[in-house]
């Protein structure tokens, strides 16, 4: 990666709709060179996808929470993350390093939503333990914009606390 | 608590189609949902207007920008400590998001760190804040993307 990949990037996490003629003309190259480049860090599994931002709160979603869980010892930790890719509304998974094995983040529509997916989640024979941490903040999908300011070091440090905590703070 | 948008299967279908690729062109949705591409464009602007799509991102494998260490932070602390455990690391690290936890911890952190020993210095600071109780770091080592799977 070179700066002009750099310089994408940075734009496209901004705002992954940016037109490549606007980006070209800011970074100082040709329309095309965007586009061959997108393309390019597409292909070399740099840009993984992308995907427009939505406030489910907006569309009657009450709020997101963290599920954790450990997995049972001797089983295939895929076993467990393929089970949560098919539970309503898991919307991102990693396979994490720490006191658990899996992360879920969940949207949570209602107090059924959370009692079914608690159910089912125990249910599983490849899970532990699963404890759940409800996010007080509003429920941003797919992810929390936010990403923008590692490009801009200067930005991030002008905001205070209740900004990041206030952003979106209206559960 | 926000007002809600009450939104058509139309409108569901957009939104769907630009989580699977937020650069879609509105010719390929148009056909999608058999309306004029001027149709969607109308309804994608009444869409931003009522704050249901709020932006655009790509996800990028941030190893590859220097970023090897994503991770978030669970905190337990007495309560009100939240404002001042954010303003004692947001200058280390790059916290991407932080927001308040109702369950074993009261704040959750989101980092990216360019390395372990930046993560444990980070630790290290929160842990000499006082009213800590409990920090429960996990790095996420490999994310799977599961969009399609939200009920919009």
């Amino acid at each position: 990666m070179d700066k002009f990949d750099l310089q994408i990037l940075e734009e496209l996490t901004k705002d992954a709709q940016t037109p490549f003629s606007r980006i070209a003309e800011k970074i100082g190259v040709s329309p095309k060179k965007v586009q061959a480049r997108y393309n390019k860090m597409k292909e070399e599994r740099i840009i993984l996808r992308s995907s427009i931002t939505i406030d489910l709160s907006k569309l009657g979603y009450q709020g997101r929470a963290f599920l954790s869980v450990t997995n049972v010892p001797n089983r295939n930790r895929k076993e467990t993350i393929d089970a949560l890719k098919q539970m309503p509304n898991i919307f991102l998974l990693t396979e994490i390093i720490g006191d658990f094995d899996v992360l879920a983040i969940v949207a949570i529509k209602n107090l059924e939503g959370i009692i079914s997916l608690v159910n089912a989640v125990r249910k599983l024979p490849s899970v532990d333990q699963a404890e759940f941490l409800f996010l007080t903040s509003n429920i941003p999908f797919p992810i929390d914009r936010g990403f923008e300011r590692l490009f801009q070091t200067k930005k991030r440090k002008n905001l205070t606390p209740n900004q990041y905590l206030s952003r979106s703070n209206t559960f | 608590m926000n007002d809600t948008v009450e939104i058509d299967e139309i409108d569901a279908i957009i939104l769907r189609e630009y989580t699977k690729d937020a650069r879609t062109k509105l010719k390929k949705i148009a056909e999608v949902c058999s309306l004029s591409s001027a149709a969607v464009c109308k309804r994608v602007k009444r869409l931003k207007a009522a704050g249901v799509i709020t932006g655009a991102v790509v996800f990028s494998d941030m190893r590859r920008s220097g970023f090897l260490y994503p991770a978030s932070i669970g905190i337990d602390s007495r309560p009100g400590r939240e404002a001042q455990i954010i303003n004692s690391i947001k200058d280390k690290v790059n916290l991407v998001f932080a927001s308040q936890g109702i369950g074993k911890d009261n704040l959750l952190l989101f980092v990216v760190a360019h390395s372990i020993q930046e993560i444990d210095f980070l630790k290290q600071i929160i842990r000499k804040q006082p009213g800590i109780r409990r920090i429960t770091v996990s790095h996420w080592n490999t994310p799977y993307f599961n969009f399609e799977n939200i009920d919009l």
